[in-house]
């Protein structure tokens, strides 16, 4: 990498019907969802019939009756899939999932507000805005005090051919990680890959989205990952 | 401990005989069951929670290093409340902001393997890159000594694995600027025996006749 990473993350997201209730630390240890793994040791915000938020193995799971998400800071990501597919591909294997997503995210620091500021103004330029664009840059052109950038969302439609409703969206956006990063310089990226499960007469389900999420992780982790390398590339190129 | 046994009533001294014969991890997995059984009702009775029913009893045996707020005190409001509070957090998830906590590891290369021999001392394994996968495999010998623990005991024959090389990011809170939190950097290299690999009925009936028809003689 370009520039050297102060914070990343992944997640996996599922949209379809849960019983938020289900995920205790009791039941992941019961059904050996992770194999060794202590209860006593997890840290549970909540368990609720709609709500259920609990910290298990550097992972935090957060349910909701329509979402299910399990997130990461720490690799191997491939961890987290391990959990999602023991989850519901062998106790869970008959939950209706309809949607499924796989977030990347990285913080970085570029070298300098100056190059910062140039990354912003080239993937958002002021031109276009007119008169309200030029008073942006005439009220200043000091890296450190000038307007710019907030936050940008590309979005691929249908990647590699993925069956209507997939995409792909990047958001870059001014990283808000100031007790890590100099807030002048951090970047901050997102990566939503979005997938649909093919329909079946439930309405989806758990096969076929673990089938997909198994065959799709890795690709869509590497795809993201490489989709920073190149904004990085392109990044490095400015002074 | 038979003394102890003896002083109790016939029924529950066939009961705890019975406990006694147990393993303790099945007795732990049963207190789990039942705990998660009561977690289970609470939860249910929750949704059509009114503030007249009492309040359901939580099992004492249930320890969590942060107290969870439970459906039971979901007369008051307060549960509601909680909820509500929560939903509206997850519902900016998607931005990834989990607390930055003690370390976390960041690769620049991961490998998949699996382990295709196996003795006393060391593994032979079988590895290509998983971001490429058009990359060459790599045959490694791997002592079995140098696998860290916990994943020393997934190190088995043909145990599929992620060896990943990389930095150890280390997060500390800085003295010299509180509020602020001080970052060091190591390059380690991670090994991770994978827990689950899904195989749908589909893939694995095609994998069975696949088996059938290598093991048919002509």
């Amino acid at each position: 990498m370009q520039f050297n990473p102060v914070a990343q993350g992944a997640s996996i997201v599922l949209r379809g019907n849960f019983n938020p209730a289900i995920f205790s630390p009791a039941w992941f240890t019961l059904h050996e969802i992770i194999p060794g793994f202590d209860p006593d040791k997890a840290s549970v915000q909540i368990i609720h019939g709609e709500y259920t938020d609990v910290a298990v193995e550097g992972m935090r799971v957060t349910v909701q009756q329509d979402r299910f998400s399990i997130e990461t800071n720490t690799e191997p990501f491939v961890a987290m899939l391990d959990v999602v597919i023991k989850s519901f591909g062998t106790a869970l294997p008959h939950t209706p999932i309809r949607q499924v997503g796989v977030n990347y995210s990285i913080h970085f620091p570029l070298h300098s507000p100056s190059q910062r500021l140039q990354f912003g103004r080239a993937l958002a330029p002021l031109a276009p805005w007119g008169a309200w664009g030029k008073g942006i840059e005439k009220v200043s052109n000091d890296p450190e005090t000038a307007g710019g950038l907030r936050t940008l969302v590309i979005e691929e439609v249908a990647p590699d051919g993925r069956e209507k409703g997939g995409y792909r969206r990047v958001q870059v956006e001014p990283s808000l990680k100031e007790e890590l990063l100099d807030k002048h310089v951090g970047v901050f990226v997102l990566v939503n890959d979005h997938f649909m499960v093919e329909s079946g007469e439930s309405g989806g389900d758990a096969v076929k989205a673990m089938t997909l999420l198994s065959e799709q992780f890795d690709s869509s982790i590497a795809r993201s990952k490489a989709i920073v390398a190149g904004l990085m590339d392109f990044a490095s190129t400015l002074k | 401990m038979t003394a102890a046994l003896n002083r109790l009533p016939r029924e529950p001294r066939a009961a705890a005989a019975a406990d006694q014969r147990k393993s303790t991890s099945e007795l732990r997995k049963e207190v789990l069951w039942q705990f998660h059984e009561k977690i289970l009702q609470v939860a249910e009775k929750s949704v059509t929670s009114e503030s007249t029913r009492a309040p359901v009893p939580v099992p004492s045996y249930a320890t969590f290093t942060v107290e969870p707020v439970r459906s039971a005190t979901i007369g008051d409001g307060s549960a509601v409340a909680a909820v509500a509070e929560k939903a509206k957090e997850v519902a900016r998830l998607d931005t990834l902001e989990m607390p930055i906590i003690g370390k976390a590891f960041v690769s620049n290369t991961e490998w998949e393997g699996y382990i295709a021999e196996i003795g006393d001392h060391d593994a032979i394994a079988v590895m290509k890159d998983v971001s490429d996968q058009f990359s060459a495999e790599k045959i490694v010998t791997v002592p079995l000594k140098k696998i860290p623990e916990p994943e020393r005991k997934f190190a088995q024959l043909g145990a599929i694995f992620r060896l990943l090389i990389g930095s150890e990011l280390r997060y500390r809170e800085s003295k010299k600027h509180p509020g602020k939190i001080s970052l060091t950097t190591e390059n380690v290299a991670k090994l991770y025996f994978r827990r689950a690999i899904y195989k749908s009925p589909a893939e694995l009936s095609r994998m069975k006749a696949a088996i059938d028809n290598l093991a048919s003689p002509e």
